[in-house]
């Protein structure tokens, strides 16, 4: 499922939550969407969801408009999570599976195999007050995926779960995409996006900030700087500085000294290395990729200087 | 099976099926028939056995006029004091002691004593009698003749009938009666129907929204379609509940009677009564009640009720019922859709509630003058109609108004069931705000903004 939203505005009594946003969600990829709290994700993903409309601005799944009976391709799992405390395990998911349009035979059939595969089919007559919140979640992103949706919009997905579950549940994230389910991933935590995430946006103050592949940004922000590993003196490295090469910090052992360097101007490698071996015996040279939680605080912080 | 359905089924069988609703439609007809019966077998019970009451006649006169009451046997016991009588009183057999002092002409006043609180109607009969014997001896010695004063102490009865336009009698005291009864019967179950049902749609939303299921169930059915399937579900259980209520304590009340009293049960009368109506060609008249029993009184009521179409008052009884619910049950919906938590919200049902008590407040003056001006707009306006139609519908109303009363409820209520589903789809923003007139407002102007689907 291709998503295209573009020039997105949406205005709830006077405040703007989406200011021309325009973002592709590529077919059979993970999405993350990203940004600090109330920056206009969740009213992103409403939108798609169709539990409202855009002010202004077109949404089109393969190329066709986005219409009501798309909702039932769609799988949504709010950050907010709901379910009928009262209700019992597998009813209240066969009940969310068939408002999403799925035969009801099919969607017993597809429950059992979700039981075995999250290990809580023992538990499909409790009341969901009687569960765990783990185990809540893990009900949650059952009716969330039971119907086989295209398009799979998980919001803070890993909340609630300890590392063991979480792991269990990015496993079957990936299953999904495998099995070509397209998915949008909205979450603060950074390493589930390094992890997970084929393409990225950030939303920052109801815009769209920064957008792309994932790998394409990173190594855009990995402007010019190596962490450089040599035996040699670390005050020899000093005398023979060029103005061209910053050091931002240094770690001395012995004979062997670690330092990371930035280097101003557009200098090819080679000669960064060139000028690195006259201080001594280069043992490992790689440029520095920042991690996106780097990236995510230098942009925020740089729109804010804006 | 579309999903308003979908949402109906899950309402009613989740609702059917809890504890609590099997609990409460076995145990209110219980109670309401209980209520019936109780008083019944007390009754009974109190009637069978004979009760003794000793006169002490100082006046040594006014004691033998005293014929014997209902269950009380009067005996005189002659040159006894109350002194003496209290002594002996636990081991005499007797259940009360009627003093009559020899200063009764001057003071009128007797005692009754007794071990314990003597019975109303035994107090009513001897106060009765013996007033009756004072007059006639107080007039015997004036030199009144016995047959002026049979004339002097006739009572008379006042009958009332009403003229339609035409002049013919439409309605009698006793048929006037009977329209009150099925006035106040059918607007008090509307009332009751209401009241009930519409706080549990209110509780229904309130859940969803504290449990945050509603933006799991906005994401795959609209918020009308939502709603719709909700106050319907919820109205079919309250239904169903009603049906099983009706005719589980009519069940209980007619099987307690055929155990308890195979012949009919007669209610027993006032003295004052039974003495008035004992004379004269009146008396067939009004005594139909005391020889049927409250089942057959019913049944009789349903036959003798002229002037009262009956498939118009249950048409529109239904009518009335269906979309008085549908109103308020819009209403509640909308409140809950809107505010966060269930204490708060309270407070908020009560004012919301006060045009549906209005009509019931003034069922008196709405039966007393049921084509009045107030019986008019009452019975007009949609959020008073339920009530007031129905108080004035056993007295005849013209079928314009009918018509156009209900026409009213109908778009009334369409108009806020959409209101409604637009404050839940946008209300759900609202969370952890307080309700107030102006996230209402928000609310509905948010809705405006994102259209209809």
């Amino acid at each position: 499922m291709n998503i295209l939203a573009q020039h997105i505005v949406k205005k709830f009594a006077g405040v703007t939550a989406l200011d021309d946003v325009t973002m592709e969600i590529p077919s059979g990829k993970i999405f993350g969407l990203l940004g600090p709290n109330g920056a206009g994700k969740t009213t992103f993903i409403r939108i798609l969801n169709q539990i409202i409309q855009p002010t202004s601005g077109t949404i089109t799944i393969d190329g066709n408009p986005l219409k009501i009976s798309d909702v039932e391709r769609m799988g949504y799992l709010p950050e907010e999570r709901g379910l009928y405390r009262k209700m019992r395990v597998a009813e209240q998911i066969l009940y969310f599976a068939s408002l999403k349009g799925m035969d009801d035979a099919a969607a017993k059939q597809e429950l059992e195999v979700w039981f075995e595969r999250l290990e809580i089919g023992n538990w499909r007559n409790k009341r969901v007050e009687e569960l765990s919140k783990g185990m809540q979640q893990k009900v949650q992103f059952i009716a969330t995926v039971l119907h086989k949706p295209s398009l799979l919009i998980l919001d803070e997905p890993f909340s609630g779960f300890d590392p063991l579950n979480a792991q269990i549940i990015k496993q079957e994230i990936l299953r999904l995409k495998e099995n070509g389910t397209t998915i949008i991933l909205s979450t603060h935590n950074m390493e589930s996006v390094e992890e997970l995430c084929d393409n990225i946006a950030l939303i920052y103050k109801s815009k769209n900030i920064l957008n792309g592949n994932l790998s394409d940004i990173k190594q855009s922000y990995a402007n010019n700087r190596y962490k450089i590993v040599f035996s040699g003196y670390y005050d020899k490295l000093l005398t023979t500085l060029t103005p061209s090469i910053k050091i931002l910090c240094h770690e001395v052992e012995g004979n062997t000294t670690t330092v990371n360097i930035e280097v101003m101007q557009d200098i090819p490698t080679n000669e960064v290395l060139q000028f690195m071996m006259k201080s001594g015996n280069v043992l490992s040279f790689q440029p520095i990729i920042p991690s996106m939680n780097e990236i995510f605080i230098q942009v925020v912080q740089q729109q804010n200087q804006e | 099976m579309g999903k308003t359905a979908k949402i109906f089924k899950r309402e009613f069988s989740s609702r059917v099926r809890n504890k609590s609703f099997i609990i409460m439609t076995l145990l209110g007809p219980l109670l309401l028939a209980s209520i019936l019966i109780v008083p019944m077998l007390i009754e009974k019970y109190e009637q069978k056995r004979e009760k003794r009451v000793a006169i002490i006649d100082e006046s040594n006169l006014l004691g033998q006029t005293l014929r014997d009451f209902d269950t009380y046997k009067f005996t005189v016991v002659v040159n006894a004091t109350v002194d003496e009588m209290s002594e002996t009183f636990a081991t005499s057999g007797f259940d009360a002691v009627l003093f009559i002092p020899n200063n009764i002409y001057s003071s009128n006043s007797v005692i009754l004593y007794s071990n314990v609180w003597v019975d109303e109607a035994l107090k009513a009969y001897v106060g009765y009698a013996l007033r009756r014997d004072l007059e006639y001896m107080a007039l015997m010695h004036e030199n009144v003749s016995p047959e002026t004063i049979g004339k002097v102490s006739t009572p008379v009865f006042v009958g009332v009938k009403k003229w339609n336009a035409k002049g013919e009698t439409v309605e009698t005291e006793a048929t006037m009666e009977k329209k009150n009864i099925v006035a106040t019967a059918f607007t008090s179950l509307i009332l009751i129907f209401i009241l009930l049902y519409g706080i549990i749609v209110l509780r229904g939303v309130i859940e969803e929204k504290t449990s945050r299921v509603v933006e799991v169930i906005v994401s795959s059915v609209k918020p009308v379609q939502f709603m719709a399937g909700k106050i319907l579900g919820i109205g079919c259980v309250g239904l169903l509940q009603f049906v099983l209520w009706v005719v589980l304590t009519f069940g209980l009340v007619v099987g307690a009677q055929f155990l308890l009293f195979p012949e009919p049960y007669v209610p027993t009368q006032l003295p004052e009564m039974a003495e008035t109506l004992g004379t004269g060609a009146l008396a067939t008249q009004k005594v139909v009640t005391p020889e049927a029993t409250s089942m057959d009184y019913a049944i009789n009521l349903f036959q003798t009720l002229e002037g009262v179409n009956w498939i118009v008052m249950l048409g529109a009884f239904l009518i009335f019922f269906v979309f008085g619910y549908l109103l308020y049950a819009a209403i509640f919906a909308g409140i809950g859709a809107i505010s966060d938590q269930d204490t708060e919200t309270q407070q908020f049902v009560i004012p919301v509630t006060v045009p549906l008590y209005i009509p019931f407040f003034l069922l008196p003056l709405i039966i007393a003058d049921p084509n009045g001006s107030l019986s008019f707009w009452l019975s007009q306006i949609p959020f008073t109609s339920p009530i007031a139609m129905m108080a004035r519908l056993p007295f005849g109303v013209p079928y314009w108004q009918l018509t156009l009363s209900i026409v009213l409820l109908v778009l009334m209520c369409v108009i806020l069931l959409r209101l409604s589903a637009k404050m839940y789809r946008s209300g759900m923003l609202l969370y952890g705000q307080k309700f107030s007139l102006k996230s209402m407002f928000m609310a509905l102007r948010t809705a405006e903004t994102s259209d209809e689907k």
